[in-house]
């Protein structure tokens, strides 16, 4: 579950509030950037592999409950592209009262249980051939696979323990054949007998210096194979980990290098509580508060054209209220925007980011991130839109500070220029604002 | 060339391994890929470096058990995605009659079990 907290300066949020909240909640890139506009609320998805995830965002008029969900991640079942990939969500915020029950599909050619992008597979090859220590060992290590290496090197101490092995049972042979033939003297000593005590002495001697040399043997084996040890056991499992982290980057390194976008297709309804106030033009009737606030679509792409580079584009649509006062009409809004970003300094050799767990698991690289957000907003109801703002462009350039996946900073500053009208409709002045936004998760 | 008859086929089967098959399932199942960097039984070499999408993965005919009537098995799993719960055991195809060798929980992508076991045969 990823936390949340933001601090936002400066009071007011010069930014696109219908394209932005959608943004927010459905961006899946949630795993790999913060907010993609500098300003706005925190967005929220559940990791590539998450059920679900949750979060609450203080602002400094109210707080923001968000929970999301992807049901499909619940059962066990195969991965069907877009229909795996549908997402429920809800976000409330206390400072309007606005709840949204959110429904998402997407297609996600960078899912790690699809096809796992252009030319990637994850489909069953075919069987290798078994293979014997004996096969294995008479090939050249270094044109061996990762686990043919491992085995490569447990087939050399096996082969090792079995010359040990064998060296003890001819030790043990020998020793018997020494007692034995010692036996043999003995008792030829015992009976007088001369020349059969020679040769027995003889054939003692033989036997001692076969035992001997078996003796050898078994210390000789024995040394190999502590040998053996020493240079197997930590780095076979060394090599056979660096081996490995290295095709799970690879991975990674496939499916974030291609033009073939990640689409995603966002709808939203907007609730407000129910209920009877004061009519506002008559203040001694009442009148009823609009439940229904809307509805809003948007379209997204994600582009992933390198590991460093970030795009998106995205289009969206809305028919709502500006809230849920009996006063309050419907207004159509039509916005966009574009967001790209670059990882302009990476902390650490790109060369060694397998060998970081959160890049493996998360596809997570730390360092400074550069961007750009262009947005736009129309709204053609003139008095009846939110906050009486008609047309809106923001331009945010923003930094991104990436430590851990857990812990990331943004320092943007939102150019915001916006038209407003007066109660009746009347453009009132362009509004330019520029102002600066930190936040952290 | 000439044809083999089935008597002769079904003998040479029978000598080509035993009635044993190494089982590898896990949970959830369905295309969530493993990784098989290694599998071993009395070194024999079974699979290396596949990414299999599914579970199970079956081995089938595994070679003879050593002299003991055991097998020695070696693997070395990652998990491509995260694996709630993984284990391998032995089947006898006859019978019917299980030896577990081993089991893990909760596996992350990139987590790898690798570990070596001897058990009897089913």
């Amino acid at each position: 579950m990823r936390r949340d907290l933001r601090a936002a300066v400066p009071a007011t949020v010069p930014l696109l509030f219908c394209a932005g909240a959608l943004a927010n909640e459905f961006r899946s890139i949630g795993q790999r950037l913060p907010a993609p506009v500098a300003g706005v609320q925190e967005e929220l998805a559940p990791t590539s592999q998450a059920l679900a995830s949750a979060a609450v965002s203080v602002k400094q008029d109210g707080a923001v409950f968000r929970a999301s969900s992807v049901p499909l991640r619940a059962v066990d079942m195969a991965y069907i592209p877009v229909l795996s990939e549908t997402k429920l969500a809800v976000s409330t915020d206390t400072s309007n009262n606005l709840t949204r029950p959110i429904l998402s599909i997407a297609y996600n050619p960078f899912a790690l249980r699809g096809s796992r992008g252009p030319g990637g597979t994850s489909a069953q090859a075919p069987e290798p051939p078994r293979e014997s220590c004996a096969e294995v060992l008479n090939r050249d290590p270094r044109t061996l696979g990762c686990g043919e290496r491992t085995f490569w090197s447990g087939c050399q101490l096996s082969a090792r323990e079995k010359a040990l092995e064998a060296a003890q049972k001819q030790h043990e042979t020998a020793s018997k054949d020494q007692a034995k033939a010692e036996d043999e003297l003995l008792e030829g000593i015992s009976h007088g007998e001369g020349a059969l005590q020679r040769r027995k002495a003889e054939e003692v001697r033989e036997k001692r210096a076969r035992v001997a040399a078996a003796t050898a043997a078994v210390e000789s084996a024995t040394r190999e194979l502590e040998k053996a040890h020493k240079k197997f056991d930590g780095n076979a499992v060394q090599a056979e980990d660096e081996c490995i982290a290295k095709e799970l980057a690879a991975e990674w390194e496939r499916l974030n290098s291609t033009w073939i976008p990640m689409v995603t297709l966002t709808g939203s309804l907007e609730l407000y509580p129910g209920g009877k106030v004061p009519n506002p033009n008559d203040p001694t009737t009442t009148a009823d508060l609009h439940a229904w606030g809307g509805a809003a679509v948007e379209l997204g792409f994600l582009f992933h054209p390198s590991e460093t580079v970030t795009a998106e584009l995205y289009g969206a649509y809305r028919h709502s209220r500006s809230g849920g006062e009996p006063d309050a009409h419907f207004a159509k809004y039509v916005g966009g925007g574009l967001t790209a970003s670059w990882l302009f300094a990476e902390f650490g050799n790109p060369a060694d980011r397998y060998k970081s767990k959160d890049y493996i698991r998360d596809d997570f690289i730390p360092g400074f991130v550069g961007g750009l957000s262009v947005q736009a907003l129309h709204c053609d109801g003139g008095a009846r839109c939110i906050k009486g703002i008609t047309d809106q462009w923001s331009v945010t350039p923003f930094v991104d500070l990436r430590i851990k996946p857990e812990i990331q900073l943004r320092l943007s500053l939102p150019i915001a220029y916006q038209y407003l009208v007066d109660t009746e409709g009347n453009t009132i002045a362009p509004t330019f604002t520029v102002a600066g936004a930190f936040s952290v998760r | 060339m000439r044809t083999l008859k089935p008597k002769a086929i079904n003998e040479l089967i029978d000598k080509a391994g035993s009635d044993d098959d190494l089982v590898v399932a896990w949970e959830p199942s369905q295309d969530q890929p493993v990784r098989f960097t290694l599998v071993s039984v009395n070194d024999v070499l079974l699979t290396h470096d596949r990414v299999m999408p599914s579970s199970p993965v079956v081995f089938r005919r595994l070679p003879d058990p050593d002299t003991n009537g055991q097998y020695k098995v070696a693997w070395s799993l990652t998990a491509e995605v995260p694996i709630r719960r993984i284990a391998l055991a032995i089947v006898n195809v006859e019978t019917g009659n299980k030896s577990p060798v081993d089991g893990k929980q909760d596996m992350d992508r990139g987590d790898t079990w690798r570990d070596e076991a001897t058990v009897d045969a089913p």
